[in-house]
């Protein structure tokens, strides 16, 4: 279906909010406009904090079961470690299996600022390798390392005569990328460019790009139905499952902002098709998922057997609670990846969308297209009020305070907190796999009817505590940071 | 110099955000790259008044760093005193505006005379952890912010002690020493928690004294408090946690501050008779259980290092293995810190050692002969080490995993008793 | 070592025009630290006289992209907006970075995985081509960017 942006559709809603325009505007605008919202570098700015783009890198590979991280910094930049660590021992535990990896800091102070502390580093690499025998070391550097020109490829290069597994310089300055999701493709590249090896068989296996693998053990025994077997990345992944997933039969992932380099480059360099459908979560979304896998891996026949039985378990159980959630209202607050999936999710639940914040939103994949979950909004004619907004709480509560809906859904530490002081109730989205298949969207679909069924917290919470924000700010309107609002021209 | 920073255990200077965020009503506005509030905030128990996902940012790139991010920070302070409704508002610098020489000194004087406070503290990353960047806000708020007082309140008593939030305890604890103080009839100061604020630091020069409770965080804000404000300081390296050590506590601010000695003495007897009811109860559980051993070791900071070795020596008769110091202490603190350590009950010494490198201290802990199993009192990072020893762990320094802390201390009669609780706990669940 | 930079301004003064509507592009080389003004590029827009050139006018669907596989492919042009942004990408994709007064988001997240940087000023042509040039001198020979005050 067509996007037609003179359709009566957006000039209604155009007349509906009346005086949001412009940066902030319907999906389907934001669909169609590349100047949608960028908060910083303007005149009237005005940005809270939110992610470096290392915390996307390195907590993907510190998640690996036998690696070195060294991160080249002050403290603050490897302060990431002490939650690596934590996440690495309980994710092996809970898999039963170990994990060796380590991730380390250089506490660089202001000497090293001055004159370099390349020759610190060179022994770091070295010292870590000799104490703890890495099976891969990524070397990675900081804002102030970037900034004061240490030369960290010369040091690897340097070191790699003396050390005999792969040692990568993975470049991880927080201020070359506003968009922090690109610190998954710097991890996605140090993997490729150093540990996946040419192919030299074909296997069963599906490259599954997922964050914390909780639904392992259901996946596994769905795939083995169809004779795959699924290869979890990076989260207790080895550096030798790594090397071979260049052999899997296709890639696919939990979200597209998540998995997208190592799916594309996979297909382009070793031609492992990568499953680019509308993600798992809802009823559409698991057996557009499934089918395309079916098409790809050549099992379509088992697929629509397995749809079928899960069908006629499950459908039943979700209609019947669609209509208790039938009429709610929700805001959403995601990567630009879950937004738009959750977003359809809701509207097959029958909940509306009444605003979506993608923290930002990547126009087009790898490949040049429109990101599916997008599309396939757009082309049920799917749409609400959308805006990017790079994790800017004040926005967030400035629409909470405004549409007063009946939920708010987000998927990012420390972001619900806000909605429940609003009196609004929220649902944390963490774990990738809440809304994966039929049985997490049914899961889902009960949280939330929990969630709105008892608003004791939230209410007790909002009516004692006072918002942050001052009266002028709920007076202004949303995008009252956003440099120069364009007016819409279709309007 | 750069070194190996194995399984670090403090943050960075710009750390000292949590300083801030301490402040009730006080917000600080980050002039750093858009993810260092992230890092440097704590899963757990930031959600409050203001959480570091709402801190104002400039949110440096590269545009910044090539000309310049002073505009970005004018306008985002500019913003901020709008949008955020604060008390005070500390503008910190992370590292990239201190390599490429933004003003941010200049930038910030701008707001002389905005209806509400603006201060900077220079907390760069590469300056030095957050225990430092702790003292540079201290210091900000000295220098920028308080002016000597004529007008003294009697009795009015300032307590500093350590980091809030990396101290896991640092609420409880502050207040346990403010009920201390006020016991024996001083007013107790302070301004981090609830219900402490701009009133609190507006406070601070009309004290009588400064009365710091730490090893050495914070000596240099006394120090500079002396010489801008005209306050004296006493400085008690050890944080009391016990009786034993409590008990010393109150005679040593007593005498200090000129209290009525049976005034102290009656307040001490009353805790020690309680603190001693309990105990008695319970040295049935101290005596016959079959996994604790004599032997420990704390890997902590030197407040936490100091404090629990004085309390398991003194209190439980426990004897000290090697203690760790964690906290990159600066060298001109570590000899009178290791001084401390030698001023135990029966003439004991404990050996003390100052390591950032969690690789050596755990070498060394596996080496140790604890004659049994081991009692670790540390971060996280023992908690793995510890198992393997068969040994009692206990998560009481950062980073912590193992426990949720809301208002809970150890400091105090009450906090020895909450301390004796946890390790219990532990070796309740065993036996052997 | 030498580099582009590809810098918008309408009249070769000032740092102008946002990346979306700007017509051309002036060209600067950069050779050892010295900077001269190499080349203009102009943009051939097609089939639209709007002049933001995010707004998908020509493109009726984005799959038709894909299935022509002419965005992905890298060649840009002839499918609408997104096209037409790839196609000044691919316009600049030699330079090591662009200079203009604003840029769309996912624009920069293009030009960031060709590793083109994306400066957004209102400066003079001159000041930034000073600047820009000054920081990726120091960059290039791993010197510091830090200030002695």
């Amino acid at each position: 279906m067509a996007i037609n942006l003179e359709s009566s559709n957006v000039a209604t809603r155009e007349n509906r909010i009346g005086s949001i325009t412009g940066y902030i505007g319907s999906l389907s605008d934001l669909a169609s406009q590349s100047e949608c919202g960028t908060l910083k570098g303007c005149s009237r700015c005005f940005s809270q904090s939110s992610t470096c783009l290392s915390s996307c890198a390195l907590g993907q590979l510190s998640a690996i079961r036998d690696v070195a991280i060294i991160h080249h910094g002050p403290a603050g930049c490897s302060v990431a470690s002490a939650g690596a660590y934590y996440l690495d021992k309980v994710m092996a535990k809970k898999r039963g299996v170990t994990n060796d990896t380590v991730y380390v800091g250089t506490d660089m102070n202001e000497k090293d600022t001055i004159f370099g502390s390349t020759e610190s580093l060179r022994k770091i690499i070295l010292e870590v390798n000799k104490r703890y025998s890495p099976k891969a070391i990524f070397v990675t550097s900081s804002c102030a390392t970037g900034i004061i020109g240490e030369d960290i490829d010369s040091v690897v290069d340097e070191v790699r005569d003396e050390i005999d597994v792969p040692v990568v310089a993975v470049h991880c300055e927080g201020f070359k990328s506003r968009i922090w999701a690109t610190g998954f493709d710097i991890a996605d590249h140090a993997v490729l460019s150093s540990i996946v090896q040419p192919p030299k068989e074909k296997r069963n296996t599906i490259n599954f790009k997922n964050f914390y693998e909780s639904a392992r053990p259901e996946i596994m025994e769905m795939f083995r139905k169809f004779d795959l077997e699924p290869v979890f990345l990076y989260c207790n992944s080895t550096v030798e499952e790594l090397s071979h997933i260049s052999e899997s039969l296709a890639t696919t992932c939990i979200c597209g902002t998540l998995g997208n380099y190592l799916g594309n480059a996979l297909e382009e360099k070793y031609g492992v098709p990568y499953v680019r459908s509308i993600n798992q979560c809802g009823i559409v979304g698991f057996e557009t998922w499934l089918r395309e896998i079916g098409k790809v891996t050549d099992r379509s026949e088992k697929i629509e057997k397995y749809i079928e039985e899960q069908r006629a378990v499950y459908l039943p159980q979700i209609e019947e609670i669609k209509k208790e959630l039938k009429g709610l209202r929700a805001v959403i607050g995601m990567g630009p990846g879950y937004t738009f999936e959750v977003s359809r999710v809701l509207n097959e639940l029958g909940i509306e969308v009444v605003w979506a914040l993608a923290w930002h939103y990547d126009k087009k994949y790898e490949n040049g297209d429109v990101p599916p979950s997008m599309k396939y909004l757009l082309d049920n004619d799917i749409d609400f009020e959308a805006s990017v907004a790079d994790q800017q709480n004040f926005e967030v509560m400035n629409i909470l305070h405004k549409y007063q809906p009946d939920l708010y859904l987000s998927r990012h530490p420390g972001s619900t907190v806000w909605a429940i002081k609003n009196g609004t109730p929220a649902v944390y989205v963490a774990d990738e796999y809440m809304i994966f298949g039929y049985k997490h969207t049914l899961e889902f679909a009960r949280t939330i009817l929990d969630t709105i069924r008892n608003r004791s917290f939230e209410q007790n919470l909002a009516k004692r505590v006072k918002l942050p924000y001052t009266e002028w700010w709920y007076e202004q309107n949303v995008g009252a940071f956003l440099e120069e609002a364009k007016p819409r021209k279709e309007a | 110099m750069a070194k190996l920073l194995d399984k670090q255990r403090y943050k960075c200077a710009l750390g000292a955000m949590q300083t801030v965020q301490a402040i009730t009503r006080a917000i600080p506005i980050l002039h750093s790259g858009p993810g260092c509030a992230q890092k440097l905030s704590d899963g757990t128990g930031s959600s409050g008044y203001f959480s570091p996902n709402i801190f104002p940012c400039t949110s440096i790139n590269e545009k910044d760093v090539v000309f310049g991010g002073t505009k970005k920070l004018e306008t985002t302070i500019e913003n901020a005193l709008k949008v955020i409704d604060a008390d005070l508002y500390v503008v910190l610098t992370g590292c990239i505006p201190e390599i490429v020489g933004d003003d941010t000194g200049e930038v910030v004087s701008r707001f002389e005379d905005a209806d509400k406070p603006v201060i900077y503290a220079s907390t760069a990353g590469f300056k030095g952890n957050n225990y430092i960047g702790h003292e540079q806000v201290i210091d900000a708020i000295i220098d920028q912010y308080l002016e000597k007082s004529e007008e003294k309140e009697k009795g009015l008593v300032n307590i500093w002690a350590d980091v809030p939030y990396q101290d896991l305890f640092w609420l409880g604890n502050i207040r346990e020493l403010e009920k201390l103080l006020a016991e024996i009839g001083l007013t107790p100061n302070t301004i981090f928690g609830y219900n402490r604020g701009i009133d609190q630091i507006n406070k601070i020069p009309k004290a009588e004294f400064n009365l710091l409770v730490s090893p050495w965080v914070s000596v240099g804000n006394m120090k500079k408090m002396e010489k801008k404000l005209g306050l004296p300081w006493l400085h008690l390296p050890t944080l009391p946690i016990g009786a034993f050590e409590t008990s010393k506590f109150l005679r040593e601010v007593s005498k200090f501050a000129g209290v009525d000695e049976e005034k102290v003495e009656s307040v001490i007897d009353g805790h020690e008779n309680y603190y001693y009811y309990l105990i008695e109860r319970y040295a049935d559980l101290f005596l016959e259980n079959r996994v604790i051993n004599k032997q420990f070791s704390v890997v902590a900071d030197a407040q936490y290092a100091l404090g629990i070795t004085k309390f398991l020596a003194n209190d439980l008769g426990l004897v000290p293995a090697k203690q760790f110091i964690v906290d990159d202490t600066p060298k001109q603190y570590r000899e009178a810190i290791a001084e401390e350590f030698k001023k135990l009950n029966f003439n004991l010494q404990a050996d003390v050692i100052f390591e950032t490198d969690s690789y050596k201290i755990h070498e060394q802990i596996k080496e140790h002969d604890y004659h049994g199993y081991p009692l670790i009192l540390g971060s996280y990072y023992e908690k793995e080490l510890t198992e393997s020893l068969k040994g009692n762990y206990l998560n009481i320094a950062w980073p912590v995993q193992d426990k949720v802390v809301l208002d809970d201390f150890y400091a105090g009669y009450t906090g020895g008793i909450r301390l004796i609780e946890d390790i219990y706990t532990v070796a309740v669940q065993r036996f052997n | 070592m030498s580099y582009k930079i590809a810098v918008a301004s309408s009249d070769g003064q000032q740092i102008d025009e946002s990346f979306g509507s700007a017509k051309r592009f002036i060209i600067y080389e950069v050779t050892d630290g010295i900077y001269r003004r190499l080349e203009e590029r102009a943009f051939c827009e097609e089939g639209t006289d709007n002049n933001d050139v995010s707004v998908v006018d020509g493109c009726n669907s984005s799959v038709s992209c894909k299935n022509e596989g002419g965005c992905g492919s890298g060649t840009g042009g002839g499918c609408g907006g997104a096209g037409e942004a790839s196609a000044k990408v691919d316009l600049v994709s030699d330079c090591r970075c662009i200079v203009c007064k604003k840029i769309g988001f996912h624009i920069q997240k293009q030009l960031e995985r060709k590793a083109i940087s994306a400066f957004d000023v209102s400066v003079s042509v001159e000041e930034a081509l000073e600047k820009i040039s000054h920081y990726f001198t120091r960059m290039d020979n791993h010197e510091s960017l830090r200030v002695q005050k």
